[in-house]
């Protein structure tokens, strides 16, 4: 039991904790010329591999439709004999809080009003620019978005569920290296898992405090200052941890959901008390502008004019998704057991895409609306002046403000909580081995980690810091992912085969009566000795 | 050496006789460290009818299935039962099967290949496909003595395991080595060449500087003999000078150059088992 408090997979562990607080200290060493490396970064890696993040998420997505439309469909993850685990409501939930979470909640105002206040092209504050705002927000936020989680989820669940593998990404290349996943190169592959999934995960929790502390200033007047955001940033770590330790398991799972009810609360409310008709003309309107130009947007390169609005929109968030990819994908791998791969594509790209829709359609169109009616003078100014108070600017042009304002407030919290403890989870299982049930000091100690990165993030050029994080962990797990396209197409295609093979069967009855005759030979034989 | 532990595949047939007494042939020069032989139980669980048919019965089949070829063993290959054990694999998952005989690494697996016996093929199918081990297909007819050894190559991949494995055998046995590589001269393909002898000859220079370099890494003494191929399907052409040359075991990689990636043994592989039944066949997967 020598094990007891640390149980790791040394080379996977020790490379990616070093890696991090070698990134953290050479972070606070530096100081303020930090902000403008991390800039540089962004942009060097934007411009330069712009274009292929891009391509790569196009190619995700069509991929995801071959897998699930074309002749792998109808296997089933988990065998043939599998069971499902959760009831297809509670599945479409599950999927939708997975991937959800603090990035909507930061966004879902202020993205829609940004391009509507400065669109790519054309004059800002008009019709067309607010039609085309929704367009490529839900661009950054639609099926591509969810065909990056759908595929990881796919290619994990495959491997883990039909061919007994790991639950961690180096099993989804055993067709492409063989034996050699449980080498070096499959390290090396974790490691650059682990570091995605926590720089997503800290961009995420660095945007979400950073909108707590927005949400304070408006309600209470409280300074939001970078000091206030890691005092926070700690101050939440510590609650999470806590919970941890005391064994509290039964409140993350509780938070977690209710995470869902409140955000199905709040939409509900901003459906009723906001310009409910408009909403839903919208959304309908929304989508079919959407599907009708999604080839064009999501092929958009910039090529022609360059003024980098690409680096910090879309690739941005190609970058971001990607670096969640692990963590969001190795969730919905453990809740899709028992869907054959058509029903695992259809679910996890159209469902919560869906519903995300009507997210952004509610909040995010509402604010346009108003500020195109005039029903709120200058409300467009004032959300784009600071993302992480638009919600609550957003907020204030209803009745109980400060209520609604706290429930938001609450809600990134509780988020901010729950993405945390699943996603030291995450970490933690790859850092062991693909172990699901490691000791908890070693899920503090990466909860620890991340509330730091993000604390470092932030005091290190603050949004800018966060994107360049995810941007910079996303390059090299795209190339991950590109390979794991090709890996798991040639996983599923040796199923097929092997299915074939497999179901034929024996004669059952001949073999029966070669056991009768056998056993009947052996009888006889005892009785002559006797 | 590479050949230490070997399983040995038998399904309660009259084919098991001829598996044992061929082995114990081989084992007379060879000394396999290890001789597992393996019964998959094909049922889940037996009919109530024929346990009833056995009140007397108090061990379970499995068992009784044990005793018997441990006897089996011992009538027939008294050599190889020092060395030698029993496992019968019961429940009738043949997933779980598979997955414990790769777990078990093997160096070689023997099935029967049987023309006249009842039994369709369908399990060493299996075996050969769906496992990475190198799998022997014994013959009703053979004999257990090796004097010629064939080894198809094309120069893919799995080339220098089948002749690695080819060459250990022929050094052991004092076998002579045929390497065989089938020349197809495509003429379609070059519409410009008139001369069809002048083509065949530049593919043959070819082959040759390849197969010299799997020799002097291998430290072959033989040649490669090269054949010229016609419409028929290679495995047909193969298996025809095979007959011709009176060879007594084909070596052959599980794959070619152009089988997909999809197919879990190649096209030559396949042949050689399903439908040549006459010589032994050796398909190699690892070295």
């Amino acid at each position: 039991m020598k094990k007891k408090h640390f149980d790791i997979h040394g080379p996977v562990f020790w490379p990616s904790s070093i890696l991090i607080v070698l990134f953290i200290a050479v972070t606070l060493i530096v100081g303020e010329p930090m902000a403008a490396v991390f800039r540089k970064i962004q942009d060097g890696i934007s411009m330069s591999f712009g274009w292929l993040f891009i391509l790569a998420v196009n190619l995700f997505f069509i991929f995801c439709l071959y897998f699930g439309f074309g002749k792998y469909g109808h296997i089933k993850l988990g065998g043939e004999d599998a069971e499902k685990e959760f009831s297809t409501l509670a599945w479409f939930a599950m999927l939708f809080s997975a991937g959800m979470g603090i990035g909507i909640l930061f966004w879902g105002v202020a993205e829609p009003v940004f391009h509507y206040m400065n669109p790519p092209f054309g004059e800002g504050r008009t019709f067309e620019s607010a039609e085309k705002a929704m367009n490529l927000t839900f661009l950054h936020w639609g099926f591509h978005a969810w065909g990056i989680y759908a595929l990881v989820g796919l290619a994990l669940a495959f491997f883990a569920f039909n061919r007994n593998q790991p639950l961690t990404i180096r099993s989804v290349f055993l067709p492409v290296l063989g034996k050699r996943v449980h080498g070096p190169i499959g390290n090396i592959i974790d490691v650059f898992a682990v570091l995605a999934t926590l720089f997503g995960l800290a961009t995420s929790l660095g945007l979400g405090v950073k909108q707590v502390s927005g949400g304070f200033h408006y309600v209470f007047g409280t300074p939001n200052t970078v000091g206030m955001q890691v005092f926070l940033i700690i101050a939440i770590t510590l609650v999470a941890t806590i919970s941890v330790v005391t064994g509290i398991k039964r409140g993350v799972k509780f938070l977690s959901e209710w995470n869902v009810r409140i955000a199905a609360f709040l939409l509900l409310l901003v459906l009723i008390i906001g310009p409910t008709l408009f909403i839903f003309k919208s959304f309908i309107q929304n989508v079919g502008n959407y599907l009708n130009e999604i080839l064009m947007v999501s092929t958009w390169t910039e090529a022609y004019r360059d003024r980098g609005w690409q680096a910090n929109w879309t690739v941005f968030y190609w970058a971001w998704w990607i670096s969640w990819s692990p963590f969001v994908g190795m969730f919905i791998a453990r809740v899709s057991k028992g869907r054959t791969i058509r029903e695992f594509i259809l679910g996890v790209l159209l469902v919560p895409s869906v519903i995300t829709f009507l997210w952004l359609t509610a909040f995010g169109g509402s604010a346009i609306w108003m500020d195109i009616k005039g029903v709120a003078l200058g409300l467009g100014e004032r959300i784009i002046a600071d993302e992480s108070t638009a919600l609550f600017v957003f907020f204030e042009q209803f009745p109980w403000s400060n209520f609604t304002s706290l429930v938001g407030i609450l809600l990134v919290i509780s988020f901010f909580v729950t993405s945390s403890d699943s996603g030291s989870l995450v970490i933690d299982s790859i850092t062991a081995g693909g172990k699901l049930d490691a000791p908890v000091a070693q899920r503090i100690f990466w909860a620890l980690i991340e509330g730091a990165v993000a604390a470092v993030l932030l005091l290190g050029g603050g949004l800018v810091a966060l994107q360049t994080a995810a941007v910079i962990t996303g390059l090299p797990f795209v190339v991950i992912l590109l390979v794991m396209i090709y890996s798991l197409n040639k996983g599923l295609s040796s199923e097929i085969a092997r299915s074939r093979y497999l179901s034929k069967s024996q004669d059952k009855k001949s073999y029966e009566q070669k056991i009768v005759d056998l056993i009947t030979k052996r009888t006889a034989k005892k009785e002559d000795k006797k | 050496m590479i050949l230490n532990h070997v399983a040995l595949l038998l399904d309660l047939s009259d084919m098991d006789t001829i598996l044992l007494n061929y082995v114990e042939r081989l084992n007379e020069v060879y000394h396999f460290k290890s001789l597992t032989l393996v019964h998959f139980v094909e049922v889940t669980e037996f009919p109530k009818e024929i346990v009833a048919l056995f009140p007397d019965l108090k061990k379970p089949v499995e068992s009784v299935i044990e005793l018997e070829l441990m006897e089996q063993m011992e009538r027939c290959s008294p050599n190889c039962s020092q060395s030698g054990s029993v496992y019968v694999h019961g429940g009738g998952k043949i997933e779980e099967f598979l997955d414990w005989m790769n777990a078990q690494d093997f160096d070689l697996v023997v099935v029967g290949k049987k023309s006249l016996y009842h039994g369709s093929g369908i399990f060493s199918g299996k075996i050969v496909r769906l496992t990475d081990c190198n799998t022997l297909f014994v013959t009703e007819m053979a004999r257990g003595d090796i004097y010629k050894v064939m080894i198809p190559i094309d120069f893919s991949v799995y080339t220098q395991n089948a002749l690695k494995l080819g060459q250990e055998i022929g050094t052991l046995l004092k076998a002579e080595l045929l390497p065989v590589h089938v020349i197809k001269v495509g003429m379609q393909y070059f519409p410009l060449v008139k001369n069809r002898s002048e083509l065949y000859a530049y593919f043959e220079k070819e082959a040759k500087t390849r197969f010299e370099k799997y020799r002097s890494k291998l430290k072959l003494t033989e040649d490669c003999f090269l054949l010229e191929g016609d419409d028929q399907h290679l495995s047909k052409m193969l298996y025809e000078k095979a007959i011709s040359l009176s060879i007594d075991l084909i070596v052959v990689g599980a794959k070619g150059k152009a089988d997909d990636s999809d197919l879990l043994i190649g096209s030559v592989a396949e042949r050689l088992i399903a439908s040549e039944k006459n010589i032994p066949v050796l398909i190699v997967r690892k070295s």
